[in-house]
């Protein structure tokens, strides 16, 4: 139930809902209000019939600014609005039809990471073998406390324990533990290290066993789907940046 | 509401659109019927569909179909940006620049009404120019006896009726200098050139809020810079 205004309170009165009510522009709760403030209050009344006589006024009896010249294009303003096939490139990148490219681009941008992140595994994997070699042969030793056997042919004896730590400790004096030389290491198709002939027996490189398919698993360069995520996020990074700037140079 | 701050001055003087119109509605009588939605005059389909064939030869390179174009909405598109910018040269250079514009960016138009579309460009250009001048104001009008000004298209036949409504357009005109930009611009969008809301908010880039709100402020403010000229526009 609406209370019945007060008809001498007028500047208390909601004008705005006046104003809109003689736009139209009421819901049907608003209207019983409205109306109701329009039956009581005279000036509200007042305030709706000028609004809608200056509403129609506008609309009929605003006079017509006199146009000073003729706005049509010349054929020389045609082919400077044209521009240079750049200008046309850029309005083209920077066009509505191209809508597509952004989310195109963003979804290209997330799988291009993905694929990168992805393949960059094995590689990291790979770059910190070398210490979990080092620490599995050095444990070899110092678990057991003597050096085992050797596994060279040539019946070599079992290398002395005295030696062994500090040959193990130095991956450039050992073989066994420098990874930087593998095909200096004769092996058998089992993956297992080959005696060198002539060579002082060294110890069994359990670590380097281990090691050993590793490296021959990595490929030498990059693998293929490192190389595609990176092409696609570079695809995807120059196609959004170009958009950007062709949309910003529309607006100017 | 026992603060005595916030409870309305009852004690106020009226104001003259107040009290003129009290005695104006008393004498009406102590009822009005509310109206309902105010009618809006969209481009018609043919006209839309003439524009995007136009458009359409336009894109295919031929000058004289975007010359049509312009033909066509050039006196609309200065009177909207005059009557915004309130300066005869450079609403010429901005309805030019507009022209220049549209036809830089005709294959950004989307078939939506081409009326709209130009309205909007012409409206930056608009905007463009009075934020260039914020420092640098100008006067209202230009002298109403020069060639400025033309009559509206509808003329009458009765002289009396004639000279009223040259009175109200010029009151009007001065009063709607002494508006906001943006009040200004959403009344003449939808008072003036019959635009609906949704089509303001999206020629303004505003929110349908928003433009409601500054076409009802807007007419309150024109009411109250004319309290003294309303008997002028009632009947």
């Amino acid at each position: 139930m609406t209370a019945r205004p007060d008809p001498s309170a007028h500047p208390a009165h909601d004008q705005l809902l006046v104003a809109r009510a003689a736009a139209g522009d009421l819901a049907e709760h608003e209207r019983v209000d409205a109306q109701a403030l329009l039956d009581a209050c005279a000036a509200c009344r007042s305030l709706y019939l000028d609004l809608r006589s200056l509403s129609a006024s506008l609309a009929t009896d605003l006079p017509v600014p006199r146009r000073p010249r003729d706005f049509r294009l010349t054929d020389a303003d045609a082919a400077r609005l044209r521009g240079s096939p750049i200008d046309r490139l850029v309005r083209w990148l920077s066009g509505p039809s191209l809508g597509i490219l952004q989310p195109l681009a963003s979804a290209a941008l997330a799988i291009g990471l993905a694929l990168v992140v992805i393949n960059s595994l094995p590689l990291m994997g790979a770059a910190s073998g070398p210490a979990p070699l080092g620490v599995a042969t050095e444990g070899a030793y110092t678990g057991t406390g003597a050096p085992p056997e050797s596994t060279s042919q040539d019946g070599g004896g079992p290398a002395s324990p005295g030696t062994t730590p500090d040959r193990l400790s130095s991956p450039a004096a050992s073989p066994a533990v420098g990874a930087a030389a593998p095909s200096q290491v004769p092996s058998d198709a089992s993956g297992g290290v080959v005696g060198v002939a002539g060579e002082e027996s060294a110890p069994p490189a359990v670590g380097k066993e281990q090691a050993a398919p590793q490296r021959q698993t990595s490929p030498a360069g990059p693998p293929l789907g490192l190389m595609a995520g990176l092409g696609l996020i570079v695809a995807a990074a120059l196609l959004l940046t170009l958009r950007a700037v062709a949309r910003g140079r529309a607006r100017r | 509401m026992d603060d005595p701050a916030l409870a309305p001055d009852e004690t106020a003087p009226p104001r003259p659109a107040d009290e003129a119109g009290t005695a104006a509605a008393t004498s009406l009588g102590s009822t009005v019927e509310l109206a309902g939605p105010e009618p809006r005059h969209s481009q018609s389909p043919a006209e839309m569909a003439r524009d995007q064939a136009l458009v359409e030869a336009a894109l295919a390179g031929d000058l004289d179909a975007f010359n049509q174009l312009v033909a066509l909405y050039q006196d609309y598109c200065f009177g909207l940006v005059f009557r915004v910018v309130r300066d005869r040269e450079a609403a010429a250079d901005a309805v030019q620049e507009a022209f220049f514009s549209a036809y830089r960016n005709l294959a950004r138009f989307r078939g939506q009404a081409f009326r709209s579309w130009l309205s909007r460009i012409a409206i930056n250009a608009a905007t463009d120019i009075l934020r260039a001048r914020k420092r640098r104001p100008v006067d209202p009008y230009p002298e109403w006896e020069d060639d400025t000004w033309q009559p509206p298209a509808r003329e009458e036949d009765d002289p009396e009726r004639e000279v009223t409504r040259r009175a109200r357009g010029r009151v009007l005109t001065e009063a709607l200098a002494r508006v906001t930009e943006d009040q200004r611009t959403a009344i003449l969008l939808y008072d003036v050139e019959g635009y609906d809301y949704q089509e303001i908010a999206e020629i303004t880039a505003v929110s349908l809020g928003t433009v409601k709100s500054r076409i009802h402020r807007g007419r309150l403010a024109l009411r109250e810079i004319l309290s003294d000229q309303l008997e002028l526009f009632r009947d």
